[in-house]
């Protein structure tokens, strides 16, 4: 009786207790058997692609794999991480704090690793090492565009460039997985599993040519070595559309000259010069537009001219000249352009600098894009009617100054360029971004006066070298001191600006060479690589040339080509 | 007694099924973590595929960059020539016209050299 009793007891202190596991306390112990199993690991969305405007890659995702610990089941975090580190790669002393951190369930142990790592990390077979899968950004194209593409960090987020200017389009919605795992942290079979698919980001087709673009930055690379400057920049731009075909940089230096990288300026878009004479267009198509003179206006210009105590002369010397409109431009003379400028006034040459876009971003609203440097007009000065409209004391990108060009080839008129061309969506889905209207910055009758003059430029100008067989070329050329001014030695920015065919428009150029050394000259260096690109952009486009060419064109020797020649097969 | 063979009888049945059923059950766990285990499998193998997918996307990419080009062709002995002649049809126009200034200098006699067969 006594021992039935002890036993009724006893059992009755077990349904009781099971009563509050089970039944009082189920909903605390399920959670912490939960805790104890589910892992939630983040699922990163696969970046977006860039693209040129052809389909061809320039930044893409491919895949990669994370590997990670759970601190919490690793008993060795010194020895983990003395057989961990060769293989992936990083610090042993870093790896083994973070794997001794055990109340954390998550660390890093190394981020996008390739296969062959991945494959010697999972031979080592260690418990609670595991992988996650991750995507890495490719640039299969390498330097091409870079500045422009711009970079990643480690999270695949932008940091420099169109990834940057783009992210959040390119980057999609992250997923999650949700798994049970055992205390060796393996997955439990059958166990609780749910995934939350990441959405991929969109694609960014530009308007970038990868051909075009290839060919810009050959011709930069080759000219920069040859002219043994600094650096240089090229833009090609699309009249019609403001398309942006070529947007090339390229850093010079003591061993030789090369694409820029990703993480140096997209100098096109983001460096500022004083354009020089480039810059006399616009001088001279305000004062054509307001009616103060015409191409065959003549003045007598002198040698030198002076004002607000500075003397400002032309390059080459002279006894006063009775020069038209059309010569002061041909001849790129300084003091001519200064007496244009002086009839034109300060307010309408003010006027006439903002109208082209002078002082203000294009509106490609790329990273770091200034809007230059332009005096207000209630600060110019007495000689600021001497340097600016000849192109000295104002900053612009090369960007600003093609597209002063683009509005002359343009009848007047006066686009945003543009480099996004169109965004794809996960489902495939392409949505084209709309070009910019036009907005008229010059008459059309205007437009064409100033592409006959510039037309004259290169054909017996200082614009020669620019000159491209079967096609007539319109431009000027420009060739700037950079400051300080003062003392030698000097140091210069020489350019070539213009469009083709100028007698029906299609493409604008610019290249422009910083410190050149050899030669200092927009029409000795600038201009040749000019016509190269030129050339192979009009012949990309299919452009049919429409100008007979008479014989062989005699080619000015500019230099061998970088590429070593090797003896064909026999 | 007969009354005990009865319930002795209705147990075993019921033994009997109640096992039946156990071992069912277990039959369909197996089954279904089997079913599991291939599903797994297989969306394993899926993403595997579609990273080799976007592999050999990348792969392609890099051999169609321009300077990857560049180099293959200078392997297989191309060369870039001394002058890029361009065909034109515009009347009044001479046949062939040369590359810009930019490039090398004219190296017009060195056409018989290239394609001899067209003859001078």
């Amino acid at each position: 009786m006594l021992l039935a009793l002890v036993a009724a007891v006893a059992f009755g202190a077990v349904v009781a207790r099971l009563a509050v596991v089970q039944v009082a306390g189920a909903e605390q112990y399920r959670e912490l058997g939960m805790d104890q199993r589910v892992r939630r690991v983040g699922l990163a969305a696969e970046r977006g692609g860039i693209f040129d405007r052809n389909g061809l890659a320039l930044a893409v995702s491919s895949p990669a794999e994370t590997v990670w610990a759970d601190p919490r089941v690793i008993d060795d975090p010194i020895g983990y991480a003395h057989a961990l580190a060769p293989v992936v790669g990083v610090d042993e002393a870093s790896l083994a704090e973070r794997l001794a951190a055990t109340d954390k369930s998550f660390v890093y142990v190394a981020r996008q690793v390739d296969d062959v790592t991945v494959s010697r990390v999972r031979s080592l077979e260690l418990p609670g090492i595991d992988f996650v899968p991750e995507s890495r950004r490719e640039y299969p194209a390498e330097l091409l565009a870079a500045p422009v593409l711009g970079f990643v960090g480690t999270d695949n987020n932008g940091l420099a460039g169109l990834e940057s200017q783009y992210d959040e389009l390119l980057t999609g919605t992250p997923g999650e997985l949700v798994v049970e795992r055992d205390p060796r942290g393996r997955e439990i079979p059958n166990g609780n599993r749910q995934v939350t698919v990441p959405e991929r980001g969109s694609d960014i087709v530009l308007t970038l040519d990868e051909a075009i673009q290839y060919e810009a930055e050959q011709a930069l690379v080759e000219q920069v070595e040859r002219a043994d400057a600094a650096g240089g920049t090229a833009v090609v731009l699309d009249v019609d559309s403001g398309d942006i075909l070529a947007l090339a940089s390229v850093t010079g230096g003591s061993d030789g000259a090369r694409a820029s990288s990703s993480r140096e300026h997209n100098r096109s878009v983001t460096d500022v010069y004083e354009p020089g004479s480039t810059n006399k267009v616009i001088t001279v198509a305000g004062a054509i537009e307001e009616g103060l003179v015409g191409p065959d206006t003549h003045l007598s210009v002198p040698m030198t001219t002076s004002l607000g105590g500075f003397t400002f002369e032309d390059h080459d010397p002279h006894a006063d000249a009775w020069w038209s409109v059309s010569d002061i431009l041909r001849e790129s003379s300084n003091v001519g352009t200064i007496m244009i400028g002086g009839k034109l006034g300060r307010e309408h040459f003010d006027h006439y600098v903002r109208a082209f876009g002078f002082g203000s971003t294009t509106g490609l609203g790329f990273p770091g894009e200034p809007p230059g440097i332009i005096l207000p007009l209630d600060q110019y000065t007495d000689s600021s009617m001497g340097s600016m409209p000849i192109g000295n004391g104002l900053a612009v990108t090369a960007l600003q100054m093609v597209n002063v060009y683009a509005t002359i080839a343009g009848a007047g008129s006066q686009r945003t360029p543009r480099l996004v061309a169109a965004t794809i969506d996960e489902d495939g889905t392409r949505v084209d971004m709309p070009a910019s209207e036009p907005r008229e910055v010059i008459s059309p009758g205007t437009a064409a006066t100033m592409t006959t003059m510039l037309q004259q430029v290169v054909a017996e100008g200082t614009g020669q070298n620019a000159a491209v067989p079967g096609y007539p070329v319109a431009g000027k050329t420009g060739t700037a001191r950079k400051p300080p001014y003062d003392e030698p030695p000097y140091q210069y920015v020489a350019s070539f600006a213009g469009f083709a065919p100028a007698d029906n428009p299609r493409l604008a150029a610019i290249v422009v060479l910083d410190e050149p050394s050899s030669a200092i000259y927009g029409g000795e260096v600038a201009a040749p690589a000019f016509a190269r690109i030129m050339q192979f952009a009009l012949r990309q486009e299919r452009v049919a040339s429409s100008v007979p060419v008479q014989g062989a064109v005699p080619s000015a020797t500019t230099g061998t080509s970088n590429v070593t020649a090797s003896t064909p097969p026999e | 007694m007969q009354t005990a063979r009865r319930v002795r009888r209705l147990v075993t049945a019921l033994s009997v099924v109640v096992g039946a059923v156990l071992v069912l059950a277990v039959a369909f766990h197996v089954t279904l973590a089997q079913g599991q285990l291939e599903l797994d499998q297989l969306r394993a193998r899926a993403v595997e595929e579609q990273d080799g997918y976007e592999r050999a996307r990348v792969e392609v990419a890099a051999a169609a960059a321009p300077d990857e080009i560049v180099r293959r062709a200078q392997e297989l002995g191309m060369i870039v020539p001394d002058e890029i002649l361009h065909v034109s049809s515009l009347p009044g126009t001479t046949a062939v016209v040369p590359e810009s200034p930019a490039t090398s200098p004219s190296t017009m006699g060195s056409w018989p050299t290239v394609k001899p067969h067209l003859g001078e």
